[in-house]
């Protein structure tokens, strides 16, 4: 009985962190609406920006945005420098615009008029910094909502 | 590694049942979890003892919000217990409430009490039996209000009870409120308050006597203000100048005087204060008083007892303006604490966070890793709580005046979110999270409440809509600011010229329609005067 409430939660778990991963890769434009798949981009950090790093989140600031990897939340991986012509970075001024043009593309599909929310919700974005030689790592973030 | 994934979120959910069941069955089969807790063994309270049991819905909260669902946790039966022995003592009083306000650091509720009037027909229809109405209100730090009442034992009774604590008030002269304000006025030597429905519907209370707790103020009702504002109504104030569509977000006032409902807290405290004078204990020790006349060194002799706040009470004893440690002993905080103690709108914006019931709370902080670029930064609503970072780093390096504009600008983002917060009745501005009817109630709250919001942000969206609409309908509030803040040393040309600062163009190229809108030579006499009085000019909080 011990076992098998052991593997019960096991399996409980590992679905839950799953099954939170995939949706954190898509949006709504409303609850219960038509899911649509995140936008996905990848900024590199370079000298100019910042990092602000604890024990367990760093905070990135690019362009005056910023930018949070929570360690408990997000994904963290090596990524080869010899992979980042896939990558096709973006700059802020294009996150913007790609975000912005996602969200007049779905709500007009949905025949919708609405303002996007403060949330940054339809991009998923990640930073990329070179660390040594031929090496990067390829943070998961949430692109916090400021204002200036 | 995209393989391994997607394979477990195929397989998983239909594995997943049987094991959910089994796993409901073991949890079912512990004795230990199903065993009653301390709380459900506790005597239930009975409503017989007062009255008619609660009429059906009655006991919901007015606010869907964080509403509790636990129904012994709906009344408080010590405080109910209290409110009739206060209506015992008062033989002019059938039906009153007791706002409590609950002080998280010394663990306890302040509570005030008010005598409430209800129409004859209503008194009438009731044939002397009561229930008992409450509300409870939460707030992201957790700190909890509370208004726990008796009134008549009627539907109508109830729901004029949710809407003065959740709508609007307006003035109103119809025949029954001239009676019943009448009634408070000659007939009842008691401060109280009447609540009754004017002829298009609407509710109506009048305060008679000094203003209590209840009142005065958002939750509870608050003076008769034709604003319906937060709590006094002064949503129309800030900024003076913001009339007009697109600026008439200003009209209106609000749905944040104290809706919200709550959590639901049990007032029930074991930590309440045991000084006999203060708290709710301080109502029932005070002396029940019989009609007296007026004298000179107390006018009002026959005023109900009301809860003495305990000692230091007053002061921090919610806190809606939340002060981070970093913001402590800045260079940020001497400028804020100096423009606090200005007389104009600046004050009044701080106090929307700082009001009996505020709808949202505003956070202060210093953050030295923005860019470079940044003075400071006001982040989206979450959970109720709208924060603002200054960039201490930066403030080194530009004037007092410099500063106040920088605390300004993003204290007026905080506002204008503060607003839509109040619109939304949601702890953030995710809309995109919300149901569909919650959204209509977002999208028609702010065209109604805020119709200039609702223009510059949903109806003519632009990426830049916040500036564009400080730019066009908040430089006149800031240069009044400075002014102040700056006790007139420049020209008011040269502060209305200063306040352009962050609302002409950004880094990314853009700039504002207001001040494209200029003319060039008018941008290069600003940007001059900028040059020089922002960055340049007394420092004494460096």
């Amino acid at each position: 009985m011990k076992n098998l409430f052991l593997i019960t939660t096991l399996f409980f778990i590992t679905s839950t962190v799953f099954g939170q991963q995939k949706n954190n890769n898509k949006y709504q434009l409303y609850e219960g609406g038509e899911k649509y798949p995140k936008l996905q981009r990848y900024v590199f950090l370079d000298e100019e920006n910042k990092k602000d790093k604890n024990i367990s989140n760093v905070s990135f600031v690019i362009g005056g945005e910023i930018f949070k990897y929570i360690a408990s939340r997000h994904n963290r991986d090596t990524v080869s420098v010899s992979k980042f012509r896939d990558l096709n970075f973006s700059t802020i001024e294009e996150l913007k615009i790609d975000e912005y043009q996602e969200h007049k593309k779905r709500t007009k599909e949905a025949g919708i008029k609405m303002p996007p929310p403060p949330n940054h919700y339809n991009v998923k974005v990640y930073i990329v910094e070179k660390i040594c030689g031929e090496k990067a790592i390829k943070y998961e973030v949430d692109w916090l909502f400021t204002i200036h | 590694m995209k393989w391994y994934r997607s394979t477990i979120r195929l397989y998983i959910p239909g594995s997943f049942v049987p094991f959910l069941i089994i796993l409901v069955i073991a949890v079912g089969c512990d004795h230990r979890i199903t065993e009653p807790t301390e709380k459900e063994q506790e005597a239930p309270f009975l409503s017989s003892e007062y009255g008619v049991a609660p009429l059906p819905g009655l006991t919901a909260s007015p606010s869907n919000q964080k509403a509790d669902k636990d129904e012994n946790k709906k009344y408080n039966p010590a405080t109910i217990s209290l409110l009739k022995q206060y209506i015992a003592s008062h033989n002019n009083v059938s039906y009153a409430a007791a706002a409590g306000q609950w002080n998280a650091r010394k663990q306890q509720y302040k509570y005030t009490v008010l005598p409430l009037y209800f129409p004859d027909r209503i008194v009438q229809a009731a044939e002397g039996q009561v229930i008992y109405y409450s509300y409870y209100l939460a707030n992201a730090t957790h700190t909890l209000r509370t208004l726990q009442s008796i009134i008549p034992a009627s539907k109508e009774a109830a729901a004029l009870m949710d809407q003065w604590l959740k709508k609007k008030r307006r003035r109103g002269n119809g025949p029954e409120l001239d009676s019943l304000k009448d009634k408070c006025e000659n007939d009842d030597p008691v401060e109280g308050t009447c609540i009754t429905r004017g002829s298009d519907g609407e509710v109506i209370y009048t305060t008679c006597g000094t203003a209590t707790v209840c009142g005065s103020s958002g939750g509870g009702g608050g003076g008769s203000d034709d604003s319906g504002g937060s709590g006094g109504g002064t949503d129309d104030g800030w900024p003076p100048d913001g009339g007009g569509t697109p600026s008439d977000e200003n009209s209106g006032g609000g749905m944040e005087d104290g809706t919200g409902g709550g959590s639901s807290s049990n007032p029930d405290n074991p930590n309440q204060s045991e000084d006999p004078n203060c708290g709710v204990q301080g109502i029932l020790n005070s002396s029940i008083p019989s009609v007296k006349a007026p004298t000179e060194d107390d006018p009002n002799p026959n005023a109900p007892p009301t809860a003495q706040p305990c000692e230091e009470e007053e002061e921090d004893s919610f806190v809606k303006i939340i002060i981070d440690p970093s913001f402590e002993n800045t260079k940020a905080e001497c400028v804020y604490n100096k423009l606090k103690n200005l007389s104009t709108g600046f004050a009044e914006a701080i106090q929307k966070f700082d009001g009996e019931f505020p709808v949202s709370h505003l956070k202060l902080s210093t953050n030295n890793n923005l860019s470079s670029s940044t003075y400071g930064v006001t982040y989206a609503p979450e959970n109720y709580v709208i924060k603002i970072e200054y960039n201490e780093n930066r403030f080194g390096n530009i004037s007092d005046l410099g500063k106040a504009l920088a605390i300004t600008h993003e204290v007026i983002h905080a506002e204008i979110y503060r607003k839509m917060l109040s619109a939304a009745q949601q702890g953030d501005l995710n809309h995109n999270q919300y149901t569909t009817q919650n959204r209509i109630n977002y999208v028609n709250s702010l065209r109604n409440n805020f119709p200039g919001l609702y223009d510059y942000y949903w109806d003519r969206y632009h990426p830049n809509w916040n500036h564009n609409m400080m730019a066009s309908h908040y430089r006149s509030t800031i240069a009044d600011m400075l002014h102040d803040f700056d006790n007139g040393r420049l020209s008011q040309s040269t502060y209305e010229a200063v306040a352009w600062a962050g609302l002409s163009e950004f880094e990314d190229g853009s700039s504002t329609i207001a001040w494209q809108n200029l003319p060039e030579s008018e941008k290069q006499t600003i940007e001059g005067l900028i040059n020089n009085h922002f960055f340049n000019g007394p420092s004494p909080c460096n």
